[in-house]
């Protein structure tokens, strides 16, 4: 036990003057994800109040009739209304950008919508107004259309109630926390199950590989301490790097929310989502979660280590591990899709599991079953894990593969 | 005293292995030791002398515990190196060309970090750890760290690291392979300071140089065979040819010859 404290203390020591394990177990959790999603807030923010002052630049060919849009259009917000003499004008005019959109009410148009017969305008743009100006624009027309419907309804004194006789009213009974949870949940365990590998795989690399390269793991196996003494010291060191960054990923989303939150502007939104994550913060909920940390971070500190000692070089390392990512980030986000549920076969599949299991528990909908087999699963595979990568280790062949 | 029965050492081959290795080895393993026995007395300096390849350190790495040997026994000290492991290591050095130290530690975390794990108590590390470092010249740059210090530096520390728990059996694999010449001239007094101490020494290298000057007892492996196994004033008594690289090679086709 004495060895493997030493060995867990130096190794421990060693990679925390890693520059590049620090990197990726704290820096970027902690400052550079704050960063970023508080940018994309404020882009976000920035892009709304854009379209908020956003102005379409609108011409009307009449043709002597369509007085009702004129005056109707007159009122709309965001317009800047003008005449425009006839179509190959207007044509003209929206190809050289010298207005966004044109339309062309044809002769007759308003007899017709007196007569209640069928008829149509024409509204001409390119495909390549931004955004806020196709949205504008359809809201014009849809509005329009409403106010043709319901001024005729007026004029044959039916009721406007007719247009929708029972109004479905929704009630919610789910709780905020779970409503948000479901929206947000799946998110979290993404980043936490990534910073997990992350976390593991750096450190298991130097700690391994790195040290076959440099020749000093030979100097550690002719010291007194046993190979599993060695083997414990380093998984221990691998397992907390993991877990740091987990736990560093999960603070580094409660700094950006926090950050958010602070801006008036995006206070009201991310109100709920401060309320879910300090419902995350509730002892019996970090209870659940570090059930899940625990076993997923043994799991993949003894398989980076047992690939990571396999491998001759820092370099070949890193390409075995590298590609593993694949396998955490696929059913990770298959976790975040719609309909994919906790239940009893979903809690059988390794990182799948992991992902559901903690959208749940952070919505507070885990069904106490499912859960549990989770957590059995968990450490179940970290414990097959655990035993393979220790004969992994034990194993002369691979240790002194090189 | 390191006493070695008989040992051999059987590797099994990968697939790409055996590709890389062609028509001369088909089959499934490769024996790197082949029934090899000898005896290294304390106080004396037992030499290992063989081409790259030839089995030293295999045998090397069978002596310090890192391999088991497939047939035989290895005693050291009293205690066998299969199942008395930890007690082997606790009265054993090892030392290679290679550094092998921990960029990001300091000399004195280097030395207190192995002299912990080979069970010493912390006023012992620190009175040996003294010693070591006045005796090497350690003291100006203990609490730098090793990543940018020179090879010779490095060397330096490397030793105080192998002679911490001062053990009274010395291991070293090709010691200077890859030093310049002062860093090697501190290895080779090293050696001598451990024969003075009247510890078991054994050194393994390619180059008769060294032989000539540090050699008590001498033993040639090659392929994987010992060819010779005795006292080095002997076999210098009884060559046939004028220098020892011409004896060493003689010896060397003879061997080759006889197991074609």
């Amino acid at each position: 036990m004495k060895n493997i404290i030493t060995i867990f203390k130096k190794e421990l020591k060693d990679i925390m003057r890693d520059k590049r394990t620090l990197t990726v177990m704290l820096l970027i959790p902690l400052v550079l994800y704050p960063a970023i999603f508080v940018g994309i807030s404020k882009y976000m923010s920035g892009q709304s109040e854009k379209a908020q002052s956003e102005t379409v630049r609108l011409g009307i060919i009449t043709n002597g009739n369509a007085d009702h849009f004129a005056q109707f259009i007159a009122n709309m917000p965001n317009t800047r209304v003008s005449d425009v003499a006839d179509t190959t004008l207007a044509k003209e005019m929206i190809l050289n950008d010298s207005i966004d959109v044109v339309y062309f009410f044809p002769a007759g148009y308003d007899s017709a919508l007196a007569k209640l017969e069928p008829t149509q305008f024409n509204y001409f743009f390119t495909s390549t107004n931004n955004e806020f100006e196709v949205g504008i624009i359809e809201n014009i027309n849809k509005v329009y259309k409403e106010s043709l419907v319901k001024e005729k309804l007026k004029d044959k004194q039916i009721p406007e109630t007719i247009l929708e006789p029972a109004t479905p009213v929704s009630r919610n009974l789910a709780s905020s926390r779970e409503q948000i949870g479901s929206i947000i949940g799946g998110i979290l365990p993404y980043f936490f199950i990534i910073f997990c590998m992350i976390g593991c795989m750096y450190p298991a690399i130097d700690l391994a590989a790195g040290e076959k390269e440099r020749g000093s793991l030979e100097t550690l196996l002719v010291s007194s301490a046993s190979r599993l003494e060695i083997y414990v010291g380093k998984l221990l060191t691998v397992t907390l790097s993991g877990f740091t960054s987990a736990v560093a990923s999960i603070v580094g989303i409660i700094i950006s929310a926090k950050i958010i939150g602070s801006d008036p502007s995006q206070a009201a939104g991310m109100a709920q989502i401060l309320d879910l994550l300090n419902g995350i913060m509730e002892p019996g909920s970090i209870i659940q979660m570090l059930l899940v940390l625990l076993p997923l971070n043994i799991f993949f500190a003894a398989v980076t280590l047992m690939l990571s000692i396999y491998a001759r070089t820092f370099k070949e390392a890193q390409s075995m591990i590298t590609p593993l990512m694949i396998f955490i980030v696929f059913p990770t986000i298959f976790g975040m899709l719609p309909g994919v549920r906790l239940d009893y076969g979903t809690a059988l599949v390794p990182i799948l599991n992991v992902s559901l299991g903690t959208k749940e528990i952070i919505s507070g909908t885990a069904q106490t079953g499912p859960l549990l087999l989770t957590y059995a699963a968990l450490f179940i595979y970290a414990a097959i894990a655990l035993i393979l990568s220790v004969r992994f280790f034990n194993n002369e062949k691979n240790i002194l593969r090189g | 005293m390191i006493e070695v029965k008989d040992i051999s050492k059987t590797f099994s081959l990968s697939k790409q292995q055996r590709k890389e290795l062609g028509k001369e080895n088909s089959g499934s393993t490769v024996q790197a030791v082949r029934n090899v026995s000898f005896n290294c007395e304390p106080g004396r300096v037992f030499t290992l002398l063989g081409p790259n390849g030839a089995g030293k350190t295999t045998t090397l790495r069978m002596i310090a515990t890192i391999l088991k040997p497939s047939t035989g026994s290895i005693v050291v000290n009293g205690f066998d190196t299969v199942a008395q492991g930890e007690q082997v290591r606790r009265s054993l050095g090892f030392l290679t060309g290679s550094t092998g130290l921990y960029d990001r530690l300091t000399p004195n975390e280097t030395i207190d970090y192995f002299g912990r794990l080979n069970g010493m108590d912390e006023k012992t590390i620190k009175e040996r750890k003294k010693y070591l470092f006045d005796l090497l010249g350690i003291n100006s740059f203990a609490d730098r760290r090793v990543g940018k210090f020179s090879t010779g530096m490095k060397q330096k520390v490397s030793i105080a690291r192998t002679m911490i728990h001062d053990p009274q059996v010395v291991v070293f694999d090709e010691p200077t392979s890859g030093l310049d010449v002062i860093a090697a001239k501190s290895i080779i007094e090293l050696i001598r300071q451990c024969k003075r101490d009247n510890k078991t020494v054994i050194f393994s290298t390619h180059i008769m140089s060294e032989v000539n000057m540090l050699a008590d007892d001498l033993a040639i492996i090659h392929k994987g065979d010992l060819i010779y196994n005795g006292l080095f004033e002997t076999f210098r008594s009884n060559m046939r040819e004028q220098t020892l690289e011409d004896e060493f090679i003689r010896i060397a086709v003879e061997h080759e010859q006889s197991i074609a």
